[in-house]
């Protein structure tokens, strides 16, 4: 079959095209919205037109990285916009990162220049020489000089990289294609019920998440608006002001988040059409809550991870009470199974791993053949869930081969962190698991045994040390100290009788929950 | 970089999906007919055996199979067995007459012709005939169907990737001579997940299919249920029973189906019609604009159901602008506003957008946009020119976004819900000894809506050929519902200084079928 003539330009569907479509046909409606500041959606076109005529000129060129290290702000998505065009590639970091965990991202997915806010790069000094840097507090460029290039972008090549731990070893990027991120908009749009260009999202997540930058590509695909919320320090009374002041029509928040804006709410009045949630489980008193707070407005809730473009799974409306503590049925295009390890299927209600193919499977990890290879065995993308499948089709996650705990909404992968503890001089040998936090969810805690049983290391020593090179939502809370870590025949560390041990006694306990 | 193709773990097209439908949810019905019903684990079953089939009388990737059926399960199952060997489906309108098949075998010379014993001696013979596979075939020279889904050998699963085209829809233009619109696998995919998105779609959508098979709309509707894992329901016959029609929307608990408005007006009329326990979430209508009262009765009869109007073609993937039943009372006339994913301008000659409220061609971009016209170069070059598909209409844009088709650029009449090319009935027309010149225009009617009615100047004025002569004529070269159903004769057409036929001129003295203009035209 040869294509027709044309062929790339009429049916394109790269994220370029799709801002230069909503350009056209809402020019005028607000796209963002942040603090005092807006950008209709003909000026956003505009300005990442400019960011990609400055990065042109930086020597930016197609299948380039560029990374971004900023705090949530309109320009943060400009400069997105702005590196696709030109057919290369964003890098969103993660902006609590250790100035080492930067300069690693950095180095392994090639990035030649970093676009970063002046606050942050303050932070990491060393950062800067290596580097081509834009400051994103210099945004936007001076217009009009020249125009930005617009090659032909395969919508099949990647637009993000997204780091995301795993079992074993250091980060790994996650590529994301442009139509690894439209699918995934088709089906959030479907699974959430948000056609019209009249709604308001209010996103409490960072742009550097794959959750918080895939619902804002959502609503701004249909013409919406996106008030994009401060990334540093989370103030529900702010949150609510805004939601208020700007007509949210929905939101996401962690369910800690969800606690402290009901908390806030009061009297105030805001038009929600459906509350968003997930990262963590929601026990059933703060659903209730959300449901008093919120009469009438329908729930929902969120399950996916990096690989799988977030969400795979959605919670909604009356099953959220029906079926909860259940992460819900897969999306429109979003082909589950759940398997055992020799890729069978299990049998209905039975644990396995849940399993996805779809046009929302990210296209590999960088640079990782083998991690790809491993990642996708069988033809199908391994979550590292384990589920069972219930007889109406609801999927509850039920553990996960992949050691990780979620805190705060941030996933901490347990490895990540005992190979930081294990280099400690009084550390012989060690073992991460998460604990429940009233306030994070979980929280993790380092069970050591140490080098001389006499003399174990101060425990705020461990804790600071574990600081100095990891991320602080990383760093254990507390830490235990034991003679012998329990293992199994096979020498795995039996992590269930160490949580079971060390679990303070508490009321709580819930399904686990994956980052949407 | 760009990191190698799995071949399976991103995959969109519809064998692809096929298969993951029928390992999520085998024992689910997918399909029912008065005749049959199947489920997910049987359709895969039989669209396995059928593509295997198919493989062994030759059909390779990038091959056409060309379908001649009225609607019936085979249609759906061909088109599912082609495209998941990659091959090209070509749905032909069992309407046409014999030369026009033919004009489209030997146009996309497919290697095999799906059909029915009703319809295979329709197919004259030609110089380089498809294998003919027949559904219902007793004996003979003709490949049996249901022994090539029984009967196969197992085959490697082929690679078909996104852009890999899946049906060539053959569509006529000013030309006279139809040409295949290919569209690929993401072209449909993308048109579904639009239109899903402009009328709040949800998951397993139960669709009564009453449009014909060949019909892009009937291709995408067939099609939704493996991307939504919803049903199909294909009602019986060719008539239409508004009673029995109701009954089965509440049998089946359809949610989706298309109607022109006098059906709907006939269904909402059924006595005790708005007491049915029914789940109809997404009432189609279209072909002509719905009267306000049809609208009501409709939003009476199925409360909290936004009906809504389409609009496209088949170089769109179909729709490309909706009309809500809410929006359709007071913006009368028009096709509503673009569905997303369709980028849309109006533009001039020149491709400069006209301002705001003026008349301009409609021109499309995005995903579900056609790959190319089958074979045809120029043609294609020429619907692409400046980077977007022409679409031939003349629109105007309303302050709120809405459209109106004013004119059309491709002279063109709707008759029925099919749409007729004037320069192909005029071809036709032409070829008859006693026409000198011709020229059809599209006239009111009660049920069409609109009807092909020819003007034609003798070439002996004194012996003009009669009407039943010209209608004649047409019935053997061109599908019946193109034929004009009446003839003026005149001594001259109007013509513009550029020797152009001012066909408005025509219009306005033609009247409606039933107000013949003139004494001569007969209906």
């Amino acid at each position: 079959m040869t294509p027709g003539a044309g062929d790339q330009a009429v049916n394109a569907a790269d994220l370029a095209t799709c801002l230069g479509r909503l350009a056209l046909s809402h020019p005028q409606s607000c796209a963002l919205r942040f603090g005092t500041d807006s950008r209709s959606y003909a000026e956003l076109d505009r300005r990442a037109s400019d960011v990609g005529t400055l990065l042109d000129e930086r020597g930016v060129r197609p299948g380039d990285r560029v990374a971004v290290l900023s705090t949530n702000r309109l320009e943060v998505v400009d400069t997105f916009f702005g590196i696709v065009r030109l057919g290369a590639i964003v890098v969103p970091l993660n902006t609590r990162l250790s100035t080492t965990e930067v300069r690693y991202q950095l180095n392994d997915c090639g990035a030649e220049v970093l676009v970063a806010e002046r606050a942050l790069l303050e932070r990491h000094p060393e950062l800067r020489r290596p580097f081509r840097v834009v400051l994103v507090d210099d945004l936007p460029p001076h217009a009009g000089t020249a125009p930005c290039p617009s090659p032909v972008v395969d919508d099949h090549s990647p637009a993000f990289i997204l780091y995301t731990s795993g079992t074993t070893g250091p980060p790994k990027g996650a590529m994301l294609s442009h139509r690894n991120l439209v699918f995934r908009t088709y089906a959030g749009l479907l699974g959430m019920g948000v056609a019209g260009g009249d709604e308001v999202w209010y996103s409490g997540l960072p742009l550097f998440h794959i959750g918080g930058w895939s619902s804002v590509l959502m609503y701004l695909y249909v013409g919406a608006t996106v008030v994009l919320a401060p990334s540093t320090g989370f103030d529900a009374d702010a949150a609510v002001a805004a939601m208020v002041d700007h007509g949210a029509t929905g939101a996401f928040f962690v369910p800690t988040q969800w606690q402290a804006v009901c908390d806030a709410v009061g009297e105030r009045r805001i038009p929600l059409r459906r509350m968003v949630w997930g990262a963590s489980p929601a026990p059933r008193v703060l659903l209730e809550r959300m449901s008093e707070t919120f009469p009438g407005v329908p729930n929902i809730s969120a399950f996916g991870q990096t690989e799988t473009a977030a969400s795979t799974c959605m919670l909604r409306g009356d099953d959220s009470i029906r079926k909860m503590g259940s992460v819900g049925t897969p999306l429109v295009g979003v082909a589950v199974r759940i398997v055992d390890d020799e890729m069978r299927d299990v049998p209905r209600g039975e644990v396995g791993e849940i399993v996805y193919q779809g046009p929302t499977v990210f296209l590999g990890y960088w640079n990782r053949p083998e991690a790809t290879a491993e990642a996708t065995a069988g033809g199908w993308f391994h979550s590292g869930d384990l589920c069972r499948q219930d007889d109406d089709g609801f999927i509850w996650v039920v553990d996960r081969k992949k050691d990780m705990i979620v805190t705060g909404g941030e996933n901490v992968y347990c490895a990540e962190v005992e190979s930081v503890l294990s280099t400690h001089p009084g550390v012989r040998d060690v073992a991460v698991i998460g604990l429940p936090h009233p306030r994070w969810v979980e929280t993790p805690c380092a069970v050591i045994v140490p080098t001389d049983p006499d003399t174990p290391p101060d425990p705020s020593d461990v804790i600071a040390f574990a600081a100095a090179h990891l991320a602080s939502y990383k760093k254990p809370t507390s830490v235990e100290f034991v003679d012998i870590l329990p293992r199994n025949a096979s020498g795995k560390v039996l992590k269930t009788e160490l949580r079971s041990r060390f679990r303070p006694p508490a009321p709580h306990t819930g399904e686990r929950r994956d980052a949407s | 970089m760009t990191p190698p193709e799995d071949p399976a773990i991103r995959r969109l097209a519809f064998g692809a999906q096929l298969t993951r439908a029928a390992q999520a949810r085998p024992d689910d019905v997918v399909y029912t007919s008065p005749e049959r019903t199947l489920t997910w684990a049987e359709l895969d079953r039989r669209v396995h055996g059928l593509a295997a089939g198919l493989a062994d009388l030759g059909v390779r990737h990038g091959d056409r199979v060309a379908v001649l059926m009225r609607n019936r399960l085979e249609v759906v199952e061909t088109y599912l067995a082609a495209l998941r060997l990659g091959a090209i489906a070509v749905p032909l309108n069992f309407r046409l007459t014999g030369p026009e098949i033919r004009f489209i075998l030997d146009d996309c010379t497919p290697s095999v012709l799906v059909t029915e014993k009703a319809l295979s001696g329709a197919v004259p013979a030609g110089p380089a005939d498809p294998v003919t596979v027949v559904v219902d075939a007793t004996k003979g020279a003709d490949v049996d169907f249901e022994h090539l889904v029984a009967g196969a050998v197992v085959r490697p699963p082929v690679d078909v990737v996104e852009n890999d085209a899946a049906f060539c829809m053959y569509t006529s233009g000013t030309t006279g001579h139809p040409k295949g619109a290919v569209l690929t696998h993401l072209n449909l995919v993308a048109s579904a997940f639009a239109i899903s998105l402009a009328t709040g779609g949800r998951h397993a959508d139960v669709r009564l299919l009453a449009v014909p098979m060949f019909h892009i709309a009937g291709v995408a509707n067939l099609l939704g249920p493996l991307l939504d894992r919803g049903r199909l329901i294909v009602p019986p016959g060719d008539t239409f029973d508004p009673s029995a029609t109701l009954d089965l929307l509440e049998r089946e608990q359809v949610t989706s189906c298309f109607f022109v408005p006098t059906q709907w007006q006939a269904i909402c009329a059924v006595p005790g019609a708005r007491d049915r326990d029914l789940a109809l979430r997404l009432p189609y209508w279209g072909a002509s604009s719905a009267p306000p009262s049809v609208l009501e009765a409709m939003a009476e009869t199925f409360p909290g159901a936004p009906s809504f109007a389409a609009f496209g073609q088949t170089e769109t993937s179909a729709t490309t602008c909706l009309l809500s039943g809410a929006d359709a009372l007071r913006k009368q006339g028009s096709v509503g506003r673009p569905v997303p994913t369709v980028e849309i301008r109006l533009v001039d000659e020149d491709m400069k957008d006209v301002p705001v409220g003026e008349v301009g061609e409609i021109v499309y971009r995005g995903p579900t946009v056609m790959s190319h016209y089958w074979g045809a170069p120029e043609a294609t070059a020429e619907a692409f020119v400046g980077g977007w598909l022409h679409s031939g209409d003349l629109c105007r844009m309303d302050d709120e976004g809405f459209l109106y088709v004013v004119d059309r650029k491709k002279d063109m009449i709707i008759s029925g819900g099919e749409n007729i090319y004037c320069a192909e009935v005029e071809a036709a027309i032409d070829s008859h000894p006693g026409v000198a010149e011709v020229a059809v225009v599209g006239v009111e009617h009660p049920v069409w809506v609109q009807t092909p009615r020819a003007f034609v100047v003798p070439r002996d004025p004194s012996r003009p050929p009669s009407a039943e002569e010209i209608i004649e004529h047409c019935r053997t070269r061109l599908a019946s519902y193109k034929k004009p159903t009446s003839v003026v004769i005149v001594e001259a057409l109007p013509r513009n200084a550029g020797g152009k036929v001012q066909k408005f001129r025509l219009r306005e003295h033609g009247g409606s079928a039933d107000r013949p203009a003139t004494p001569v035209s007969i209906d």
